[in-house]
């Protein structure tokens, strides 16, 4: 194989990589589900934070395994929304009442974008390159958005803060609401 | 809070060009879906932009915790509103109950009445419904859902945040009569929908 094959290559696979990055942000299930857990776990930041984004991290491996093993792509579009609208409602409501809950919704946000973001119907070897890019996208969204929730809640001090993000959090579930609801009425 | 007054007077002057603009487009082309269609649904009816503005005025006068709660509660139970809608559910009196939910929080602000956190939660989440299920079942059928949404959802919140902008005069006495006075301007527009004179 010459040199110019090989460089080629590596540049199809840095463009799919790359590619893949953007995938969350362009794929409006995950990145409410993104914004949601962030108003979540933004509230107790930095506390439960690191661990919430290795739940998410964690499990967006096991999401990517679950596609590849037939899991219902029904469920790749709705679950995500279903999980935002969920966090979402969480943070607005009653935010850092369960920390249970919150590493729970992690987990099952990480599952979803992981499953959301594998295609099904390419070998995973010809793939590979964009899914690692949707992975690497999706956690490094979540972490900055977490630090971003944090730090607005930091520098507008305890209860502005706070209020800001169970805003936020309020116009993200309504926001998944909306889109559950569009999603079902378009698929009857 | 010196330095917030330009993101007001800058809030404020974008408000003002999306509902020019919302009112372009009532009355030209269709809007075929998507964000601009979601952030000028809302903006489209004077009866809807008074109630949400009122919400807004309502929570600034009664202060905290109802400033934030009820901007909180209201996009929720909207949501659910505009879910039942575009699901089809029955609900009678739709445009009579939005024309009332004028005249009620125009009438709340102008008597500067101030009810418990409870009752004020219940008014609003009992408006929030009409207002949501009126955009959802008038949905134009191709919208890109998550366009529509969020500028459905942003130009509500944008409202509240006008109304609470506006509420906000009440730190100082004169601007206590013209929030007051604004209460009444929302509860005649309310009245003029409910018959039917507008």
């Amino acid at each position: 194989m010459s040199e110019a094959v090989i460089g080629f290559n590596l540049v199809l696979v840095w463009e799919e990589f790359s590619a893949g990055v953007a995938h969350p942000l362009a794929e409006p299930g995950i990145l409410l589900t993104l914004c949601a857990l962030a108003c979540l776990v933004g509230q107790s930041w930095p506390a439960s934070s690191r661990a919430a984004i290795s739940f998410f991290a964690v499990s967006t491996l096991a999401g990517v395994a679950a596609a590849r093993f037939g899991f219902p792509s029904e469920a790749q579009d709705a679950g995500p929304l279903l999980i935002a609208l969920v966090a979402a409602l969480s943070a607005a409501v009653a935010p850092a009442a369960w920390p249970a809950a919150t590493a729970a919704l992690a987990v099952a946000g990480g599952f979803l974008t992981g499953a959301a973001s594998t295609p099904v119907l390419l070998p995973l070897r010809v793939s590979l390159p964009a899914v690692a890019g949707a992975l690497a996208g999706a956690i490094l969204a979540l972490a900055l958005l977490i630090y971003t929730a944090g730090r607005f809640r930091q520098r507008f001090g305890g209860e502005r803060g706070w209020i800001g993000l169970r805003i936020a959090a309020a116009w993200v579930a309504a926001i998944a609401m909306m889109m559950l609801a569009l999603l079902s009425a378009s698929a009857r | 809070m010196r330095g917030s007054h330009p993101f007001m007077i800058a809030l404020i002057l974008a408000l003002a060009a999306a509902l020019s603009a919302g009112e372009a487009m009532a009355h030209g082309e269709d809007v075929a879906g998507g964000f601009a269609s979601g952030i000028s649904h809302p903006l489209l009816g004077w009866d809807h932009v008074v109630a949400m503005v009122a919400v807004g005025i309502w929570g600034a006068l009664l202060g905290r915790p109802a400033l934030w709660l009820l901007p909180v509660v209201f996009p929720l139970v909207m949501a659910f509103g505009a879910t039942m809608g575009i699901a089809g559910l029955p609900l009678p009196a739709v445009e009579t109950g939005i024309a009332i939910s004028a005249v009620v929080l125009g009438l709340l602000i102008l008597l500067a009445l101030r009810l418990p956190l409870w009752a004020a939660g219940l008014i609003v989440s009992g408006f929030a419904i009409f207002h949501g299920y009126a955009h959802g079942a008038e949905l134009p059928a191709l919208a890109d859902p998550f366009a529509f949404a969020a500028g459905f959802v942003i130009a509500t919140g944008l409202l509240h945040l006008l109304g609470i902008s506006f509420g906000l005069l009440l730190k100082w006495p004169a601007g206590s009569y013209a929030v007051r006075a604004g209460g009444g301007a929302i509860a005649g527009t309310g009245l003029a929908f409910l018959f039917g004179i507008v």
